[in-house]
């Protein structure tokens, strides 16, 4: 069977996974702000009910803001470069939504595709992914539109979720997930389905209504030199924040840092919209005001990924809706593309 | 599991200054094995570094029928191209590659070819034109049209000298209006208008051009005036690229990335893609 009961509370649960030996990442607060860090007691952890999302997502722990590709070191005109394996070490991820969870499977086409990107990949497959689901939401979020549920089970290994009675159970979804269960202290299996409670099922209705991204796509088919896009974009400030905090967001840029004579080469998260992300050496700068680059960033989310990868680049988390430092929002700029 | 990001270590074996501003490297890989092994199709580019300041993105400009080495040519415009300029033989240069499509070569087999090439975009071209001299008897005419803003400013000099003597293809240089010097041999005008001049037939041919986009736009405008289809004529784009794998996300025009999907692309392919270059 898929579902397990949790013989005491939510705490309990993050202890006994402490006691698998594996590292274990879940929300906390650092510095007030909420996201993802590793653990190493149970008091640390943010309890589920005290968020409704992460400021920050979970995407940091297999794409670093910031990680050495290579290392280096120049002796003369003698150069040896060394490679670098990332941490092997065997992961779970507690406390996540279901978008962020659904994320994953997102940002897994983009870095498998080709060119194999090992360092986001062997993080990727030695994690393990628990979700909670949501039993609240506020008005940035808007992942129905892709098809995500507040208990949608894409992406995670294991989802917590409260049953009638009030409690937390764990419904295993993939084999690594019912592996984890099956050895974890405090859970047992039981015989049968556990139902959850219908507060799922409410938060759904309170959630914005789906954007009709089929119409958003075929609209953006037709009006790449479309007047909207400096209208739309306006205010934006090209901060940033929208692709920094995003779960699905990837671009990086490559750069060297070197002291004395050695040095890494690292991988450091970009962002379509900062000016310089695509500003030729000559000068000549393919997308040269923002009015451009906020107009990739729609396409790319709801067009030019879908095209490659039949996903889009976005599971409606939110995050970029309550950080806008101008109320950009990336929702409301969808549904209207389609009305202009 | 292969680290993507990984370079080879390549170094340094002959330097040429081609213009004031102009370099070109032939850098052989350190490891004898891979100088051996390592293939790559006219066309295709690569991340060249130094250790220390960063990546850069060129195309391999030397033909893939003369094996053993490598061939870049740059111009020293930032970090890194500074960096590379202050290189001498027996420097070390990280290289990863060969990235992207290449040339359709085998769609030139038995057609007249035409290489339109401005400034340090003939690159590129230098590539596919040694390869197709390499291979001559499978090719019908080769011209080549080269122009740069002035006579300083042309690039590969040498080997220009070269394609001039050769009785079985035709050259044709040129400088933009006010580059000439007054020994200056060529025609004196710019590169669509030269083009137009020579009015190439489109029959049985198939032109290829690489240079400023500007020039691009008008040589691309006069080929179809010559009559020539847009499947019939090849241009290869460049963009800001960091990984050259398709993940960093800045080189893509519309959804069509320039480094996994291109660099190579038809006219009218070019058609198909929002103007967004």
């Amino acid at each position: 069977m898929n579902y397990y009961r949790i013989s005491a509370g939510y705490k309990e649960l993050i202890e006994a996974l402490l006691k698998t030996g594996a590292s274990i990442i879940a929300p906390v607060l650092y510095n007030k702000v909420s996201m993802f860090r590793k653990i190493s007691s149970a008091d640390e952890v943010l309890m589920p009910e005290e968020y409704i999302n992460t400021v920050r997502s979970a995407k940091e722990k297999f794409f670093p803001v910031t990680e050495p590709l290579v290392k280096f070191k120049i002796e003369g005109k003698d150069i040896q470069v060394r490679d670098i394996e990332p941490d092997e070490a065997q992961t779970i991820i507690v406390g996540l939504r279901p978008c962020d969870a659904a994320a994953f499977n997102t940002l897994d086409l983009l870095f498998s595709y080709e060119y194999k990107d090992k360092f986001y990949i062997k993080r990727r497959e030695n994690t393990t992914i628990i979700s909670v689901a949501c039993s609240k939401c506020d008005e940035a979020c808007f992942c129905t539109s892709f098809g995500i549920m507040p208990d949608s089970l894409e992406g995670s290994d294991i989802q917590l979720k409260t049953d009638q009675d009030g409690k937390y159970y764990a419904e295993t979804v993939t084999e690594k997930g019912k592996e984890l269960a099956s050895k974890l202290e405090g859970l047992k299996a039981s015989e049968t389905e556990i139902k959850s409670a219908s507060i799922y099922s409410e938060v759904k209705k309170k959630i914005r209504q789906p954007l009709e991204t089929d119409k958003i796509k075929s609209w953006l088919d037709n009006n790449f030199d479309s007047n909207f896009w400096d209208e739309y974009s306006a205010r934006c400030l090209g901060c940033a924040s929208c692709a920094f905090l995003c779960p699905t967001c990837h671009c990086f840029d490559i750069v060297d840092e070197m002291h004395y004579n050695k040095g890494f080469r690292r991988k450091n998260w970009d962002a379509c919209q900062f000016p310089v992300f695509t500003k030729h050496s000559s000068g000549h700068n393919p997308r040269d005001i923002q009015s451009k680059r906020y107009r990739q960033r729609v396409m790319h989310k709801f067009k030019y990924f879908s095209e490659r990868f039949n996903k889009p680049l976005c599971t409606g988390c939110g995050r970029c809706v309550r950080a806008c430092p101008v109320n950009l929002d990336i929702y409301e700029v969808a549904s209207a593309t389609v009305k202009y | 599991m292969e680290n993507i990001y990984k370079p080879f270590i390549t170094h340094v074996e002959e330097v040429r200054w081609e213009t004031a501003d102009t370099k070109t490297f032939k850098l052989v890989f350190d490891d004898p094995r891979l100088a051996d092994e390592f293939t790559f199709k006219a066309g295709q580019f690569a991340e060249y570094s130094v250790f220390g300041e960063g990546e850069s993105t060129f195309c391999i400009a030397s033909s893939p029928t003369r094996k053993g080495y490598i061939e870049c040519s740059f111009k020293v415009v930032g970090k890194v191209t500074n960096a590379l300029k202050k290189l001498d033989k027996g420097d070390k240069v990280g290289f990863r590659g060969p990235y992207g499509n290449s040339f359709p070569i085998e769609e030139m087999v038995g057609k007249n070819l035409i290489f339109v090439g401005g400034g340090i975009g003939l690159a590129p071209l230098r590539s596919l034109i040694w390869n197709c001299l390499d291979l001559r008897d499978q090719f019908k005419d080769i011209t080549v049209l080269a122009g740069a803003r002035s006579v300083g400013d042309l690039v590969y000099k040498n080997e220009l000298a070269l394609w001039a003597e050769r009785s079985d293809m035709k050259l044709v240089q040129t400088v933009d209006p006010g580059g000439e010097t007054a020994d200056w041999k060529g025609e004196v005008g710019f590169v669509p208008t030269i083009l137009d001049k020579m009015n190439p037939s489109s029959e049985n041919a198939i032109a290829i051009t690489c240079g400023p986009p500007i020039m691009i736009k008008f040589v691309l405008q006069n080929l179809q005036k010559a009559g020539f289809a847009p499947e019939q004529i090849i241009t290869t784009l460049e963009n800001r690229m960091k990984c050259g794998l398709g993940k960093c996300g800045r080189c893509n025009i519309g959804g069509t990335y320039v480094c996994i999907d291109g660099p190579v692309f038809s006219a009218a392919q070019l058609n198909e893609l929002p103007n967004d270059f």
